[in-house]
């Protein structure tokens, strides 16, 4: 039976207008985009066509701005999901039937990331232009994809996890943006002080681990790290052959496939913040927290 | 059918509920009173299995409903005093999700859901959007909402809060429809008259514990020391008054332009032969009777003279 929540959200999302309004301005941004960076290039060209060496990077580009845009819709998305039901007073209709309190927010969760998707693969046709004139993958765009709903699965747990703790669905939702920064920006800054430090004390070099575990949370860093992959740009090779090798091939791997482990540690928060919210909702949580 | 043992409610130092103890049989229309911050709510959320309860106990059937939370959202159906419905989302569809929700199948919905609009009346506004129903009507259908699952106890939040009197009475029908049904429903309201008017048993809490229980009948009978008489002749008002004056068990005598109410002291023996005194004098009496009790005196004289 197809969870009642995702299907009841499903019904409300599709007949609401301002689904259509985002929908039509992710898809303008995007096009927009598209099209501006096309001019920019065929107008740097001595011959005034497309280059099909700057056109590759026109994909960069188009999968940045979808993970800008999937960074800011999903919190706006999911982190009203619980505060929501409090707000319009239905929360406790929810609780005292047969469901869950883990389906229940799978069933938030699940409807958020639908509506995600749905604006991605809106998007997805004016992926066709680098496709067709930056000869990049289709294997490589599905990846790029996967790699984005892989962050908007976590980013809409830490979102409906906000949405059981605070009563205002606006306060989770600037909270979340505060997070998105302290991860995108925080952690550069955080990795310069800490290279600063290093040096400034004598110790040398950052120690890749160290570095590792600070770009880790980083979204903006494992983008980086997976275009650089597939364009083939050897940019993270060269950046990790100025620090010395020093702890161990694990480590090394993480470095260099940091895309790839970062999807990983988007699946554990993602697990670890949908058992914390249905814990949160769950009413009689109390009574079982005096019972151990 | 229901049996609340020794419950307890705390919240840091405030005890809401303070070891309330009741009784509600099965097929009961159980009225709950109490002023304001009494524990009403506290302890219908408790049954709902909305708040864990400190301690104690509450059973139904042989089960412990505190410790399986399970079985008290199949045997129960929960109706809150504030609720609110979905934007964008039709009463049949509204239905369905709950339906959904209670792990009702598919095919079983749509029959369903059309007997429950039937018995609250909605069936005419099926494809209506819920955010556009009137407050009666949403009223009505987190009514049939609660019963999608037929529970067999119904627990109703101030169900007549904020209806027009139209509206009030038309919940009334629908409850007693309930009744005849065999449900059992807790009720809570702070219009006493007409708890009394629906209620088989009446249980009157007051700062989180039982203060009086049983039918309206009997918490009156046990409470209301003095009855009010009333009495209406055709004609010789004045003698009737005379006689009544005589009498040292009638006090309080008010002597209006056609009827007269006085307050009286005593047992049935002495009412009749009051009565018998005044016919028999030559007043012609059109009614004699004993005037029913307001339940909202009774409720102030048990709550210690607390408004609602």
């Amino acid at each position: 039976m197809m969870n009642p929540v995702l299907r009841r959200e499903a019904v409300t999302t599709m007949r609401n207008w301002k689904t259509y309004g985002a929908l039509i301005i992710f898809l303008a941004i995007t096009s927009v985009g598209a099209a501006f960076y096309v001019y920019v290039s065929m107008y740097q060209n001595y011959f005034y066509s497309n280059d099909p060496a700057s056109m590759i990077w026109l994909y960069v580009v188009l999968a940045g701005m979808q993970m800008g845009l999937v960074m800011l819709a999903t919190p706006a998305i999911a982190a009203g999901s619980i505060s929501g039901e409090r707000e319009r007073q239905t929360l406790d209709l929810l609780l005292v039937t047969k469901m869950t309190p883990l389906s229940i927010v799978l069933g938030k969760m699940m409807s958020s990331l639908i509506y995600v998707l749905l604006l991605v693969v809106a998007t997805v046709p004016v992926f066709g232009v680098a496709f067709y004139f930056g000869s990049i993958s289709l294997g490589s765009i599905l990846l790029m994809l996967l790699f984005i709903l892989f962050m908007s699965v976590a980013l809409s747990a830490v979102s409906v996890f906000f949405s059981c703790i605070f009563k205002k669905t606006v306060i989770s939702i600037v909270l979340m943006y505060l997070i998105i920064g302290v991860l995108c920006v925080g952690t550069l800054i955080l990795l310069a002080f800490y290279s600063l430090f290093m040096s400034r004390s004598g110790q040398g070099d950052i120690s890749l681990l160290g570095g590792v575990l600070i770009l880790l949370p980083n979204p903006g860093a494992a983008f980086f790290s997976m275009m650089d992959m597939q364009m083939g740009s050897g940019m993270m090779r060269s950046l990790l052959s100025m620090v010395p090798y020093s702890d161990g091939d694990t480590v090394r791997w993480m470095a260099e496939h940091l895309w790839m482990a970062h999807m990983v540690l988007c699946l554990v928060i993602s697990a670890v913040f949908v058992l914390l919210s249905a814990r949160m909702i769950d009413p009689i949580r109390e009574k079982r927290r005096v019972k151990r | 059918m229901l049996e609340i043992k020794d419950l307890v409610k705390k919240y840091g130092s405030f005890t809401a509920v303070d070891g309330l103890c009741l009784h509600v049989s099965e097929g009961s229309i159980f009225g709950f009173v109490g002023p304001n911050g009494a524990g009403k709510t506290t302890t219908m959320r408790i049954m709902a299995g909305l708040l864990p309860a400190t301690s104690g106990s509450i059973w139904m059937e042989d089960v412990d409903l505190t410790k399986n939370p399970g079985q008290l959202r199949s045997k129960i159906g929960y109706m809150p005093d504030f609720f609110g419905v979905y934007d964008n989302l039709k009463v049949t569809e509204y239905m369905d999700f709950y339906a959904g929700a209670y792990e009702i199948p598919y095919k079983d919905r749509p029959a369903l859901i059309d007997d429950l609009l039937e018995i609250v009346d909605l069936s005419h506004k099926k494809d209506a959007y819920v955010d556009a129903l009137s407050r009666g009507m949403k009223q009505r259908l987190c009514l049939a909402r609660s019963l999608i699952h037929d529970p067999k106890l119904l627990i109703l939040d101030e169900p007549a809060s904020g209806l027009d009197p139209r509206a009030r009475v038309e919940m009334k029908e629908i409850l007693k429809q309930l009744q005849q049904m065999g449900k059992t429903v807790i009720i809570s309201s702070h219009i006493l008259p007409e708890l009394a008017e629906m209620c088989t048993e009446v249980g009157i809490i007051d700062r989180g514990r039982l203060a009086a229980q049983g039918t309206v009948q009997e918490i009156m009978k046990r409470l209301v020391q003095k009855r009010t008489i009333y009495l209406r002749p055709v004609e010789q008002l004045e003698k009737a008054a005379a006689i009544l004056r005589e009498q040292p068990s009638v006090q309080d005598i008010v002597e209006n332009a056609l009827d007269l109410e006085f307050h009286f002291d005593g047992s049935d023996q002495m009412l009749a032969g009051i009565l018998r005194q005044i016919i028999d004098a030559g007043v012609p009496v059109v009614t004699f009777k004993e005037k029913e009790g307001n339940l909202e005196e009774v409720f102030m004289q048990v709550t210690g003279g607390e408004s609602v």
